[in-house]
């Protein structure tokens, strides 16, 4: 349920944590946009996945990497979390969460788009011949997100996400995302930026991108990217 | 709690030779129980066309070269040209991983359609 999300509201502070240093925003304003997304159809009329470890004629493969996700058929946007508001007082973010459908489906996010996250050190990370990894619609029922696939999409930061099915059958995915449209402003000044750093203030502390990627030189310079 | 659209259904025509349940709507994939799940069924409905009461038979058929046995999980009597519609509340039919569901009737022809899905 919606409500059970730690969806941030006006007034709180988030930081996110980019690899080369902490960019902290208070929150203005919010708006809750729940998004049905037809991932199969809104990139191209793409034929279900196949079954799982097997590539059908047509049918897609069943291990599927989108490089963003686009909504070709209502305006051919050719990726919905691409964000351009931004200036020195005012810019959008979006809190994002995931739920899927049938169950049988595992997801893992790419931020930045070309990359994907949950690697872990060994090279171990989801693949064709590897798909342990990630969200399934058990974990993050359609209709009631998990909490646990929270992601943040900031300006020049989007992402995208990979698709797996695990099962015997072919399966056509759909997607419920809810969005947490937020209008923020940058905290600057040094002091409170600093006890935002030691958790005299509290704040949501996030990560963006993977743990040892630097995700800085993709966000807007005027988000503060670049640094 | 079984979403609605995690159900897969499954079909075949009963002859007595036992044939896999079939997915249908999109094409005829055989249903094989995956790794890390059961299969479980949901609702069944069977059709004795013929002119006598038959049994039908449910067998646990396994993927081919997998070495495991195969066993009927249920036996079903049906009367003449009757249909029946059976629930989860009347059965428990569970296939673990590398297993189909075949069916077979004992005399004449019939249909089967199950609705299906898969639990971890």
């Amino acid at each position: 349920m919606i409500t059970e999300l730690p969806i941030l509201k006006e007034n709180y502070i988030v930081a996110f944590q980019t690899g080369a240093g902490l960019l902290p925003y208070k929150v203005v304003k919010k708006e809750i946009i729940p998004f049905v997304y037809d991932i199969m159809s809104e990139n191209g009329n793409l034929p279900p996945l196949s079954p799982v470890t097997q590539t059908i004629t047509g049918f897609s493969p069943f291990f599927y990497e989108f490089n963003t996700l686009q909504l070709t058929s209502i305006q051919n946007v050719q990726d919905m979390f691409s964000l351009t508001r931004t200036n020195s007082t005012q810019s959008e973010v979006l809190q994002v969460f995931t739920g899927i459908q049938p169950s049988y489906v595992r997801f893992i996010y790419k931020q930045p788009t070309t990359e994907k996250l949950m690697n872990m050190d060994q090279n171990i990370n989801l693949s064709q011949s590897f798909y342990q990894q990630g969200y399934d619609g058990f974990i993050s029922p359609f209709n009631d997100p998990s909490p646990d696939t929270e992601i943040f999409v900031v300006p020049g930061l989007s992402f995208s996400m990979v698709l797996v099915n695990t099962v015997s059958v072919p399966v056509n995915p759909v997607i419920n995302f809810i969005i947490n449209r937020m209008q923020v402003t940058p905290i600057i000044d040094s002091k409170t930026i600093n006890d935002i750093q030691s958790g005299r203030i509290p704040a949501k502390i996030v990560s963006l991108g993977g743990v040892f990627s630097s995700v800085s030189s993709y966000i807007n310079s005027s988000f503060g990217g670049g640094k | 709690m079984v979403h609605s659209y995690d159900l897969i259904l499954e079909t075949a025509s009963l002859s007595g030779t036992s044939s896999p349940l079939l997915l249908n709507g999109l094409t005829g994939f055989s249903v094989i129980t995956p790794d890390d799940y059961v299969q479980k069924i949901y609702k069944l409905m069977i059709t004795n066309a013929g002119t006598a009461t038959a049994t039908v038979t449910l067998t646990a058929y396994p993927v081919a070269g997998s070495g495991l046995p195969s066993y009927t999980v249920a036996t079903i009597s049906i009367p003449a040209g009757d249909t029946q519609v059976f629930s989860e509340h009347d059965f428990d039919i569970i296939l673990t991983a590398g297993y189909n569901l075949n069916a077979s009737i004992s005399a004449g022809t019939g249909a089967i359609q199950a609705l299906a899905y898969f639990e971890k």
